[in-house]
């Protein structure tokens, strides 16, 4: 007996068959992309967290060092270990769920490039962005961690089990990511109706920035012992290709790149589309942002949770030299920005300080301490790239969505500018040396530096009181160090608080000397939380792999744990 | 508790639970599946639950009741009035996938719902089938224990009517005595100063006027803030809004039923109606049941043919607040006692402000919940009909129907407190679900050459389950109002969701009885279950069972005058557990279009992205794999033997029951944790791990009379049971293993029970910088604070020196208690308790530390912080942050759990029979009862009640007042 059971069919899901159909792989590459949307303030995919916090650009801020203490240890470093599930009040290993977050990201597009080959799908395009949108995955794994597992789209369970995170040495896998963004870029169209897809010239503008990266080859105490000289031409001509194609521009007004009526706007490479009012069960809002709205209510909106506060440091950073509107390299630190002193526009649109309108609205002005969850621990700054105004219908506050008092909008998240695409170049024309080289990049920083100059209608109109003077370098570069000191500095007010400044200080090799010589000393003494903080080189550059997925690999091949950890 | 007046019940009678018949019932004949048994033939481990004992008693969840009756059943409880009751029946699995719940058969029908949706006042009788030989009859479903229940039905005999109603209250204390805002202000400058920071800038609340000397510090004066926000609306509560005080409350329960039983020599029937009504001490908790029932039996052909049915309907409404309760028992001690109930001008709640964590106002949570009422539908029944062919057999076909349905729509008013603030919300779910059950039996019984009986019993059973539901939430309400706030008045957009379910379970079963002059007993059982849950490798499994028994009192060398009765039992068998998902079997795929996204520990995982850069609408979406298949997934497996003595001394005066058992939990069903790099949906639900539960049961009783000189007969019974059993995992395949705690490699879970933690040991608290200095290297070490262990002795405090260390489970489970009736008087007295085994303290959060949460409120015993003067303290010194990672998982938060608590005292009085039936009354009777009225902890331990030593819904002291009258 027992061949008569009637077996019901499975209720509410689908079997593997109906989701391989051909009609369906659209479906899966949408669910590739969505996974770019699917941050959260603990893994935000802009990395205040990783990016800024580690760089002594902001502060954690919050609610003291227990309000997700992952980010306290990511300030501090010295807490930084490789089972993080007992940092009170997260109780989570937040480092392991980024992990696992991204590779479920990966394992996304490897499901649907699997599809496409079982059903025999001939479409480069759309394989093209599979494998665009994977590889920034991959990428984001390899600057965070360095050694990082490659799986496969086809490869079967048993053998991902085998597939070890030093199987590819540090270059091979930065190869295998420059591989992908470069398939993509010979793949996809110049341009695509869907504004959230990859095109051409993105992918070619990730090419790059994974390029650079992998032109600064590291040793395995992450210490960078050369530049490669092809490489960077190659990242040259690649952002050349995206200039010359015209399809790209900086916005006229620094301003509105992060502005949600200027979203998607000209300067935007690739972009995560955010939405509301959309259906979904919280709304497809910014939730990687949900944390840093001012703790002070208005109009019924903000009311929580002052995180990611702008330090002292990098706010002094925007000072400039009352004549040649030029940046204080060495005397920038030395005392507190006030509002009196030259400054760059651009600290207006990054960080709202005490008494100044905000988001060029005279009728919101920061509170200051009110405005702070804990000023006297973090400082009252707000870091306003990623906030609207009350006034925004972007925001999240009549939708579905019982979300408050986060402070949640639909406004897109730019990863890839134009001007980062320009900084790359110079930066790599800098690194290839030579007068012509320099002269082309100094014209590039310029160009940056005019925009600003020119961004400070919104900002006056709304009545910021600030002394603004900027200018550009009117003179050539006297050597190749001082270019990249110019470089590199355009690079952290440019792109400030938009999560790039630690990669960038590792890719340089300088995150130890910068952390330990110049940042702890001075904003020790500024925010007495930092006590004790220290950046170990050869360790710090990179974070653990997560203890338990070194756990779990023993079953197949174990994962070597990254030096120091 | 009409039996004694009655004539000698038959089995019959018994079986079907004739009304009257149900107190004979464990003298004589036990319902033990699919047929019934003579007690004294019983060779497994079976428990009768003593109705009589708990009638007077409030019929919420009759689980609630037994606490502490039946040796072996552990019931876990809170005070919630609408609350299921956690059971396990000798210990626990591994339970990953949530099940450990047992089985209950009512009047045939399989059902693993909780016991509070049925109205208790109708139930004949109650079985606890505990080892393996008495529950493998149940196969695949039986692996934590079943329990039998069997509904009243009518006696051949004149109507007879019943009443019974009590009324009941309930009150609780709390102590956790959180400070009001004076001390509060206090305790943040001392753990300021502590700190050595500037205590002025430690809470935009409060301004301190002191002396500024750190070594020897001296508080003058506290400001408090002239108002709570900047519009100056609200003034500080000072001293401090009572919390608890505002979310307790003094709460009544009602409890009403009456039922009509009777019948003619062709059939007979009973009907009743309940009605239950119970607010909690939580405020705005509550729960309603109403309740019918109708069975009845009638003979076509007398003892040939025979018809019957068994239908209750009932019908009940549960507030939200009984599923907030825990919050807002936590929020009275976290929200700051400066936040006043309401504003000043009474227009909003208040709430939070600058330097006040971001919680709800617990008074504005309950009252946003009135009306919030879930109702849930129950209704089940079966028919069945029985021939008697030839004398002997029976042939009897039941089919059974269990339909639930439930439906709730919630209003979420626009929440404005404080810096809190949210917009209205409406949403409504519907979800039904349903079994049926078709069984069939033959039955044959037979006696030869006098001294062999021999029964034999085969059936079939199928099983099936189905269910659906939606859930809609919508928001836009224009007017706030629950009358008004369905679905079409809500103008805003709307989320919806929805599913399906359904299973099927086709079973084959025979039993075998045989018994040799009452002196030796054999039964075997055998169980054939195919389930849809399974892999198609793995579809059908067999569940067998043998035991035996050896009557010793009844051989003819045994002449022992002292002992009346005393029987031998042994019994193996296996028994399985089928409880998961539906479709673990397969690979799913869903479209999955989004899910919750607000805290760290739910993100998003959904599949809908905003690709065409429109803002707002439908999204485009897709796939995701949600689970890998796994083709060989089969049932869990137990294989329990079973050791048992019965006995009893001096003509059945002193009764004892002494029960060994050694269960061993094989295949049980987790899921795996896999490597990342598999990635989404690589998660397997597999056969892993054993768990093994060993343990004793012992009972023992006194059941006589004494006769007092001048007073008269005082009839008596005291009745005693322990229990006691071990948990062991045992076994775990390597990608579960790590999943339970340890260090990944040499320290895992095995060899320690299920319920170990991992964590750190919490060694006192340092005294001086002498010892700090002499201590393993501690990030945060400093006199006042706690001292953690260096388990490997490498001189580093780190995540290394972690063990597992409190076991939940208590050593000991007891309950003793006495019953005693004295001309119309009965009185009787039942204590409960559990012996060792620790508890999770997590108030302590709030009652020990500063740290971990300093915008919170604390209680009053961070008063007596350990400073260098009070240094006999265990309360770490105040601090505001907390550098030492006080907040990890250490010894620090376990306690003892032990407790004996007063469960019940009851005191009833009978009128005369006389008197009474002068009124046409054949009997009445009226009581007092009081519950939990005393609790017992031992010294040192924080928690008062041990039960709910966290934030859940406390249980209650509860004083019953209650009439029954028959007619």
């Amino acid at each position: 007996c027992g061949a008569d059971l009637d077996e019901p069919e499975p209720k509410a899901v689908l079997g593997p068959d109906a989701v391989t159909e051909e009609d369906n792989i659209d479906r899966l590459v949408i669910a590739a992309y969505a996974f770019l949307g699917n941050d959260h303030y603990s893994i935000p995919h802009s990395f205040w967290l990783t990016g800024n916090l580690r760089a002594g650009d902001a502060h954690k801020g919050g609610d003291g060092i227990d309000d997700v203490q992952w980010g306290h240890e990511l300030s501090v470093f010295t807490g930084l270990k490789p089972d993080l599930s007992q940092l009170p009040r997260d109780f989570i290993d937040i480092n392991n769920n980024q992990w696992v977050r991204w590779y479920a990201a990966v394992s996304r597009a490897n499901a649907a490039l699997s599809a496409m080959q079982a059903a025999n799908a001939d479409e480069p395009a759309k394989e093209a962005e599979l494998r665009f949108v994977r590889a920034i995955f991959y990428f984001w794994l390899k600057i965070h961690y360095k050694h990082i597992p490659v799986i496969p789209a086809d490869a079967l369970p048993a053998e991902v089990a085998q597939i070890g995170n030093r199987d590819m040495t540090d270059q091979e896998s930065w190869q295998f990511i420059v591989d992908e963004f470069a398939f993509a870029a010979n793949n996809l169209p110049e341009v695509q109706d869907d504004v959230g897809r990859a095109n051409k010239y993105s992918a070619q503008a990730f090419q790059a920035k994974a390029l650079l990266f992998k032109a600064y080859v590291q040793d395995e105490n992450h210490q960078v012992t050369s530049i490669n000289q092809n490489e960077l031409a190659e990242v040259v001509s690649l952002t050349e290709s995206i200039i010359s194609s015209g399809e790209y521009a900086l916005n006229d007004d620094y301003a509105n790149n992060f502005l949600y009526e200027h979203e998607n706007s000209n300067e935007s490479v690739f972009s995560i589309q955010r939405s509301q009012q959309d259906g979904s069960q919280d709304g497809k809002g910014a939730f990687a942002f949900a944390l840093n709205g001012p703790q002070a209510e208005i109009d019924g909106f903000y009311g929580c949770c002052g995180f990611h506060v702008p330090t002292d440091n990098f706010v002094n950073a925007f000072k400039t030299d009352a004549t040649t509107g030029l940046p204080l390299f060495d005397s920038y630190n030395d005392t507190i920005y006030v509002y009196a002193d030259p400054v760059d526009p651009r600290l207006d649109h990054t960080v709202a300080m005490e008494d100044k309108p905000v988001k060029y609205d005279a009728n919101v002005v920061h509170g200051g301490a009110d405005w702070a969850r804990k000023a006297d621990q973090y400082g009252s700054h707000t870091s306003i790239k990623e906030l609207e105004l009350p006034s925004c219908n972007c925001l999240m506050k009549n939708g579905n969505n019982d979300v408050k008092p986060f402070t949640l909008t639909s406004m897109n998240t730019p990863i890839l500018r134009y001007s980062d695409v320009l900084l790359m170049q110079a930066e790599a024309l800098i690194e290839i040396g030579g007068n012509d080289n320099l002269e082309k990049a100094r014209g590039l920083i310029n160009q940056l530096r005019t925009r600003a100059k020119n961004s400070t209608d919104k900002l006056t109109t709304a009545g910021v009181q600030s002394n603004y003077k900027v200018e550009e370098y009117s003179q050539a570069f006297v050597d190749q160090d001082e270019a990249r000191k110019a470089l590199r500095w355009e690079r952290r007010l440019e792109l400030g608080l938009e999560g790039h400044r630690f990669f960038d200080l590792v890719r340089w090799g300088v995150a130890a000397s910068w952390l330990n010589d110049s940042y702890f000393p001075k904003e020790m003494e500024r925010k007495a939380y930092l006590a004790g903080a220290q950046f170990t080189a050869g360790k710090h550059e990179y974070l653990p792999i997560p203890l338990e997925q070194i756990i779990l690999s023993r079953n197949g091949k174990e994962y070597v744990q990254n030096p120091g950890y | 508790a009409e039996a004694n007046e009655q004539e000698e019940c038959t089995p019959e009678q018994i079986e079907l639970g004739v009304e009257g018949c149900d107190i004979a019932i464990e003298e004589t004949i036990i319902v033990t599946g699919y047929s019934t048994q003579r007690k004294e033939d019983l060779t497994g481990a079976i428990s009768v639950v003593e109705l009589g004992d708990i009638e007077d008693l409030p019929a919420g969840n009759i689980m609630k009741n037994l606490q502490g009756k039946i040796p072996g059943l552990s019931i876990r409880t809170d005070g919630n009035p609408g609350s299921t009751a956690s059971i396990r029946i000798r210990g626990q699995g591994i339970g990953r996938l949530g099940n450990n719940d047992p089985l209950y058969i009512i009047d045939g029908i399989p059902t693993k719902l909780g016991m509070h949706e049925l109205n208790s006042r109708d139930f004949a009788s109650i079985q606890v089938l505990k080892d393996a030989s008495a529950a493998s009859i149940y196969g695949a479903r039986s692996g934590n224990g079943v329990i039998v229940i069997t509904t009243k039905n009518g006696a051949s005999q004149d109507i007879k009517f019943d009443v019974a109603y009590s009324q009941s209250t309930q009150d609780f204390s709390y102590d956790l005595n959180p400070l009001n805002t004076e001390q509060r202000a206090q305790v943040i400058w001392q753990a300021a100063v502590n700190d050595g920071s500037d205590p002025n800038a430690a809470s935009p609340l409060y301004q301190y006027d002191w002396n500024g000397d750190y070594s020897s510090p001296q508080l003058n004066k506290i400001i408090l803030p002239n108002s709570l926000d900047q519009e100056g609306n609200t003034t500080p509560a000072v001293p401090g809004t009572d919390w608890f005080g505002e979310v307790i409350q003094t709460s009544k329960i009602r409890d009403f039923h009456v039922s009509a039983s009777g019948g003619s020599d062709r059939g007979h029937g009973y009907i009743s109606l309940g009605y239950f009504d119970a607010e909690g001490v939580v405020k705005g908790s509550k729960f309603e049941r109403i309740s019918f029932r109708a069975n009845s039996r009638y003979e076509i052909i007398d003892d040939v043919f025979a018809v019957g049915e068994n239908l209750t309907v009932t019908h009940q409404v549960e507030n939200q607040n009984n599923r907030d309760a825990g919050n807002i028992v936590s929020l009275a001690i976290e929200q700051q006692s400066i936040v006043p109930v309401y504003n000043d001008d009474g227009s909003d709640f208040g709430g939070p402000r600058s330097g006040i964590n971001d919680r709800r106002n617990p008074v504005s949570l309950i009252e946003g919940n009135k009306g919030n009422d879930s109702r849930y539908n129950r209704l089940m029944g079966n028919v069945f009909a029985e021939l008697k062919p030839i004398d002997g057999l029976t042939l009897r076909s039941n089919f059974g129907l269990d339909y639930g349905q439930f439906y709730y729509r919630r209003l979420f008013p626009t929440v404005s407190e404080g810096n809190l603030y949210n917009e209205e919300r409406i949403t409504t779910q519907d979800n039904w679900e349903q079994t049926t059950v078709w069984s069939n039996t033959a039955e044959y019984k037979t006696t030869f050459d006098k001294k062999h009986n021999l029964t034999v019993l085969a059936g079939t059973e199928a099983i099936e389950f189905e269910r659906e539901g939606f859930f809609v939430s919508s928001t836009g309400l224009l007017v706030e109002d629950r009358d008004y706030a369905f679905l079409d008045a809500a103008t805003g957009g709307g989320v919806v969701a929805g599913g399906g379910d359904e299973w099927s379970l086709n079973s084959y079963f025979a039993k075998v009885d045989y018994n040799y002059d009452d002196k030796y007993l054999l039964s075997g059982t055998i169980r054939r279950d195919g389930s849809s849950r399974f892999g198609d490798n793995n579809q059908y499994g067999n569940f067998p069972a043998f035991s035996g028994g050896w009557v010793v009192s009844n051989e003819d060398f045994f002449d022992v005058p002292l002992v009346s009765t005393l029987k031998l039992r042994a019994s193996w068998g296996r028994t399985g557990n089928q409880e998961i998902d539906t479709r673990a079997t397969t690979f799913t795929y869903q479209t999955l279009y989004s899910t919750p996204s607000v805290f760290t520990t739910e993100q998003d995982n959904g599949t809908a992205y905003d690709i065409g850069g429109n803002d707002q609408g439908v999204l485009p979406s897709g796939f995701v794999r949600t689970q890998t298949a796994n083709p060989d997934l089969k049932w869990e497996t137990s294989e329990m033997v079973n050791f048992g003595v019965d006995f009893s001394l001096y003509y059945g005066t002193i009764y004892g029951t002494l029960d060994i058992f050694d269960k061993e939990t094989s295949d049980i069903l987790t899921v795996t944790s896999p490597l990342a790099t598999l990635g989404e949906g690589a998660q397997q639900i597999v056969n892993g791990g054993t768990v093994t539960n060993k343990g004793w049961e012992f009972t023992l009783g006194y059941d006589d009379y004494v006769e007092i000189d001048g007073i008269g007969e005082i009839k008596f019974d005291v009745f005693a049971n322990l229990f006691s059993s071990d948990n062991e995992v045992t076994y775990l395949p390597e990608n579960v293993k790590n999943t339970f705690g340890g260090n990944g490699d040499d320290i895992t879970i095995l060899g320690h029970s299920v319920n170990a933690n991992y964590g750190y040991v919490a060694d006192g608290l340092f005294q001086s910088d002498a010892e700090v200095n002499e201590h393993a290297d501690q990030t945060g070490a400093a006199p006042g604070r706690i001292r953690y262990a260096d388990l490997n002795q490498d001189g580093v405090i780190d995540d290394k020196d972690q063990m597992f260390f409190a076991e939940m489970d208590p050593d000991y489970e007891y309950g003793f208690g006495i019953n005693l009736e004295y001309e119309n008087w009965d009185f009787s007295m039942f204590w409960q308790g559990i012996e060792g085994g620790q508890i999770r303290n997590g108030w302590r959060n709030f009652t020990d530390l500063v740290s971990v949460g300093t915008t919170s409120n604390f209680g009053d015993r961070v008063l007596s912080a350990w400073t260098p003067e009070n240094s006999n303290s265990d309360i770490p010194a105040l601090s505001l942050q907390d550098t030492n990672g006080e907040g990890r998982n250490s010894t620090f938060y376990y306690e003892d759990a032990s407790y004996l608590k007063l469960r019940n005292i009851t005191l009833g009085y009978k009128p005369d029979d006389k008197t009474v039936r002068d009124w046409g009354i054949s009997n009445i009777r009226v009581y007092l009862s009081a519950s939990n009225l005393l609790t017992f902890t031992p010294d040192g331990t924080i928690s008062q009640d041990p039960e709910t030593p966290d934030a859940t819904f406390p249980v209650p002291r509860t004083i019953t007042f209650g009439i029954d009258v028959g007619f």
